[in-house]
């Protein structure tokens, strides 16, 4: 290989790991994995209202952030006995173009055609931003009687962990709440 | 043929329900005018004492001009989307020429507004995504109240949905 050519090649891998490792708005703060729990308040079944929570954080390229999570939703405090239920989801996190937030965008999908949101249509908003040691996500639904629904959730960075805090909302009212917390696991 | 006993129980059925719907749209084509009012109820501590709106609630369509929640007035017009329970703006110009009927993206910046109506009133949405992903929602709401008057309610969304809290108007006709 010419010198000219191991030159290049040096320069593009290390612009590439300056791309991985300086994300915009310190999201690298958040990378890791997460375990913990959370209580859903005011739960209708209150034998089902708290959840395992598992996290986890990652970095990639171009300054976008995966957070992948699953929530097993317990039957009074237990994990091992019919009844529980268990979802799974992530979202990654790309810089909106021009603007001061990120993007939230589910999982990729190469077989789906990646198209605006058409809000009117009842696609839902997503978006995150980042203030102070809080990672909030956003999703924003207008449903089919005109009214709207509102999700956050707040990934508040602590000493151990992330503390945790979901709300929905519809049409300004809270109607479903959990909070809770999750340490870095080893 | 078997089914002719059917006909008159159904026929009063129709009857029966068609006055019903009829009396919701009659309450709403009632919002039609031009409205005044002081602010009664003040929970956003809004810089708004006195609300004026002109409303043009028609069978399918809206049109409406209101005072807002930062002391402007906001106008809309407002059409049946593919969703029933869903008003918004037409699309104008290029977008309209070009088949879109796509709704704005307040992700790139820019309010978008729909509406609603139900049993109770009128009430339009405006949403914007700030610079800085702030969530920035209000809701406007026209209610016919007892007497001919007007119930007029105004309430924004806080960061994480719930509302910071409403502000309300008793309007009086001013204009048909």
């Amino acid at each position: 290989m010419s010198r000219c050519v191991a030159v290049a090649l040096a320069a593009g891998l290390a612009l590439g790991g300056t791309a991985l490792a300086a994300a915009p708005g310190g999201l690298e703060r958040f990378v890791g994995t997460y375990v913990g729990v959370a209580d859903e308040t005011g739960a209708e079944d209150p034998s089902r209202s708290r959840r395992d929570i598992d996290l986890v954080i990652s970095l990639e390229a171009y300054g976008a952030l995966r957070i992948a999570w699953s929530n097993v939703t317990l039957v009074n405090g237990r994990r091992d006995v019919p009844g529980v239920e268990r979802r799974v989801d992530e979202v990654r996190l790309v810089p909106a173009p021009d603007r001061d937030f990120y993007l939230a965008r589910q999982a990729y999908d190469p077989f789906t055609e990646r198209r605006q949101p058409d809000p009117l249509g009842g696609d839902a908003l997503r978006w995150a931003t980042v203030t102070g040691d809080t990672l909030r996500t956003y999703s924003l639904a207008i449903l089919d009687d005109g009214t709207y629904e509102l999700q956050t959730y707040d990934r508040t960075l602590t000493p151990d962990g992330i503390r945790l805090d979901w709300r929905r909302s519809v049409d300004g009212q809270v109607v479903r709440q959990a909070t809770g917390h999750a340490v870095r696991a080893e | 043929m078997r089914a002719r006993w059917l006909a008159g129980p159904l026929a009063a059925l129709v009857l029966l329900a068609a006055p019903g719907r009829a009396a919701t749209e009659d309450a709403l084509a009632s919002l039609s005018g031009t409205w005044r009012g002081a602010v009664t109820e003040n929970g956003l501590d809004a810089r708004l004492s006195e609300v004026e709106a002109v409303l043009d609630v028609g069978e399918r369509d809206v049109a409406a001009r209101w005072s807002t929640l930062d002391g402007r007035t906001a106008e809309a017009e407002l059409v049946p989307t593919a969703r029933p329970g869903v008003l918004a703006q037409p699309a104008r110009g290029l977008q309209a020429m070009l088949g879109g009927n796509r709704s704005p993206n307040p992700l790139e910046g820019g309010p978008l507004l729909w509406g609603r109506r139900d049993g109770h009133g009128l009430y339009v949405y405006r949403l914007e995504i700030g610079q800085d992903g702030a969530l920035m929602l209000d809701r406007y709401g026209f209610e016919p109240a007892p007497g001919g008057a007007v119930t007029f309610t105004a309430s924004r969304a806080g960061p994480q949905g719930g509302e910071l809290g409403r502000l309300r108007a008793t309007l009086t006709r001013q204009a048909p």
